[in-house]
């Protein structure tokens, strides 16, 4: 197991470079460098991070082919990779269909389209020639000019079962989105296991790895109300329907699409009782956080990966619990 | 005439090692360069990932990623690029669109038409999306319903690629600057730039202040310097937007013939094809004090700067890095 911090591209950069330095001091052995639609770019964080840290593994995240044509993104990535050395890897997702939406794509047949975005770049990284005439992007003799034979590891992001299984079969690894029960943690590594064994393959060829949010406080009240203000915002999307069902909370999904719908983000709030705070994330005081973070060590992932995020004071928390969980797994 | 003082810096093409791409951008702003770009060729470094890296080993001269194409790069992600990378080095940032090479964009599958229409779309999209409004635009090559910048940054000169007096024309009615391929003569760059005047004055729009920047070869005295430099105008020049300027020189120069060369991938042919007087009107190339004064013919053309190749080796580079330091003293 290895632990990882990510960043989801809301914060300034300067923090960004504070926390990648300190993260690995503290002993992370990754960065994700999660890519929003509208926000930070994460090949360019993930570059600068490069620049400021040593050994940590760097890894832009969710990249869509829907928007990224596969050219471009070795291209990227390989001069990221001549920078870095091998501590580069690459994880990509469908995106979100709303962001896409704002950027007139639609994400027609992701499941084809993800498998294709997969085998191109790895084509176009093996150096020869690619020639391939696919869903979205057509390759016609389109090849790297440098780094040739350089690959990259290759995440798939998913929560959906397809691509899910589809990560199993193909994927270096497999990455899960962030506010997931411990029980949807556990059900979606079941179609990457599936995948996995269609494909004939050796399961620990699969990095499992997973966000986890993480809000911490001195005062374990506001760390949670905080997580709550996150959690009803990433559930206005429909596809945690299946998540929130694995609570047995009781919590009424339709209404907090509708609280976003009118843009009311605080009504949103009040439909999620406290206790989504530590189900869906890790929230509380230090010690609170150490003992829920505990359980999602537990939970499958090879590489659970929290968030360092908020006031200077809650990032130093965050930054000491990562020390300690580091420090704890090096002496056993 | 542009209000600016004229400046020299110098251009990456994406195929040097970054080692050596790194050592160069601390001695040209060491020299006092005023910028260094860096030209996204499909298939070699990535311009925007570049120009990070440099300015991570430098502290206070421009990066440029230079020549995104609107047939490769969407609105969106690129205005997400530039504005995460002038957040990172705050003031020292600029941009340029253009077509990009056909034939690259012919093996990512991609047919190039209405081209000058499409960067310049893409150039109001950016323009827009800097202003961090949700943006609703159809361009040629995207559309965008609703699609939002939330990163705060510094101000992004944006300049367009012209490689003829129809796309420099076209450019002035865009808010950009006008960045013109190498291999020009400073005849045709005089003549690229009246052009983006008079499309500016025919937009009515003003462009005084606005900046322009052309690309060149450059090389020294010593004879495989010299060499070099013909060889890659020899490629430059198979392109046929690059028939009025070669016009315009008044050389005796067979383009057909080179254009029948390159296509039979016989370089050597078409080098042989590229006289010496193209040499020293296409590029900047002899001692510093010829150097000089090709430089500043550029600049009487209406450059305000002009982005050199600093060679390969390292007489080239002294040679080039001394000049910088003359021209921009």
């Amino acid at each position: 197991m290895s632990l990882g911090v990510y960043f989801d591209g809301f914060s300034s950069t300067q923090e960004m470079l504070e926390v990648a330095r300190a993260a690995e001091e503290a002993g992370a052995e990754s960065l994700w460098f999660a890519q929003h639609m509208g926000f930070r770019e994460a090949v360019v964080w993930a570059t600068a991070a490069a620049s400021v840290t040593r050994t940590v593994r760097l890894v832009p995240t969710a990249i869509s082919p829907y928007l990224w044509p596969p050219l471009p993104v070795a291209m990227s990535m390989s001069t990221l990779a001549e920078f870095a050395g091998p501590r580069v890897a690459l994880a990509v997702s469908v995106g979100n269909i709303l962001n896409l939406g704002e950027s007139g794509v639609e994400p027609v047949k992701p499941v084809r389209v993800m498998r294709e975005y997969v085998q191109n770049l790895r084509a176009l990284w093996a150096g020869e020639p690619v020639h391939f005439e696919g869903e979205v992007h057509h390759l016609r003799g389109a090849k790297m000019m440098f780094e040739r034979g350089t690959q990259c590891p290759l995440y798939v992001a998913s929560t959906g079962p397809q691509v899910l299984k589809l990560a199993g079969q193909i994927g270096d690894g497999v990455l899960l989105s962030a506010a997931l029960t411990l029980e949807s943690i556990r059900r979606m590594l079941e179609p990457v296991a599936a995948g996995v064994s269609a494909a004939g393959r050796d399961p620990r060829s699969v990095r499992k790895a997973g966000f986890i949010l993480l809000s911490i406080a001195e005062d374990g009240g506001v760390a949670r109300q905080e997580m709550l203000r996150k959690l009803a915002y990433i559930f206005r999307s429909k596809g945690h329907a299946a998540n929130i069902a694995t609570a047995n909370l009781g919590i009424d999904h339709q209404a907090i699409i509708g609280c976003f719908a009118r843009h009311d983000p605080e009504a949103a709030v009040g439909y999620l009782p406290e206790k989504a705070a530590t189900t869906f994330a890790v929230a509380g005081t230090p010690a609170e956080c150490r003992a829920q973070l505990a359980a999602y060590l537990t939970a499958g992932l090879d590489e659970p990966i929290v968030e360092v995020t908020g006031t200077p004071q809650q990032r130093r928390l965050a930054l000491e619990v990562i020390r300690e969980v580091c420090r704890d797994r090096g002496r056993r | 005439m542009s209000a600016r003082s004229p400046r020299l810096g110098i251009r990456f093409e994406g195929f040097e090692g970054l080692a050596d791409a790194c050592a160069l951008a601390r001695e040209a702003e060491t020299a006092g360069a005023s910028s260094i770009w860096m030209t996204q060729h499909l298939g070699g470094r990535d311009a925007g990932t570049l120009a990070t890296i440099i300015a991570a080993a430098t502290a206070s001269i421009r990066v440029v990623p230079s020549n995104i194409s609107p047939f490769i790069a969407h609105p969106t992600t690129t205005a997400m690029m530039l504005a995460t990378l002038a957040e990172y080095a705050p003031g020292r940032v600029a941009a340029s669109i253009g077509i990009g090479n056909q034939l690259d964009l012919g093996q990512s599958g991609v047919v190039p038409d209405a081209s000058e229409e499409a960067v310049c779309d893409f150039v109001a999209a950016l323009e827009r999306l800097f202003a961090r409004e949700p943006v609703r635009f159809s361009g040629r090559t995207f559309r965008l319903e609703g699609a939002r910048l939330s990163v705060a940054g510094s101000a992004i000169p944006l300049f367009v690629t012209a490689l003829d007096q129809r796309m420099a024309r076209r450019a002035a009615q865009t808010c950009a600057g006008v960045q013109l391929s190498a291999g020009f003569s400073p005849e045709f760059a005089r003549a690229c730039i009246a052009a983006y005047e008079e499309g500016a004055a025919a937009a009515g729009a003003a462009a005084a202040s606005r900046p322009r920047a052309g690309f060149a070869y450059f090389g020294t005295r010593d004879a495989a310097s010299f060499e070099g430099v013909r060889r890659k105008l020899a490629y430059l020049l198979r392109n046929r937007l690059m028939a009025e300027n070669i016009r315009l020189s008044g050389l005796p120069i067979d383009q057909e013939a080179i254009i029948d060369c390159v296509a039979r991938r016989d370089l050597d042919a078409a080098t042989r094809l590229v006289p010496d007087e193209a040499v020293e009107a296409f590029a900047v190339t002899g001692d510093t004090k010829q150097c000089v004064r090709i430089v500043r013919r550029f600049f009487d053309a209406g450059l305000d700067e002009l982005l050199i190749n600093v060679g390969a080796s390292d007489t080239e580079r002294r040679a080039a890095f001394d000049l910088i330091t003359v021209i921009n003293r």
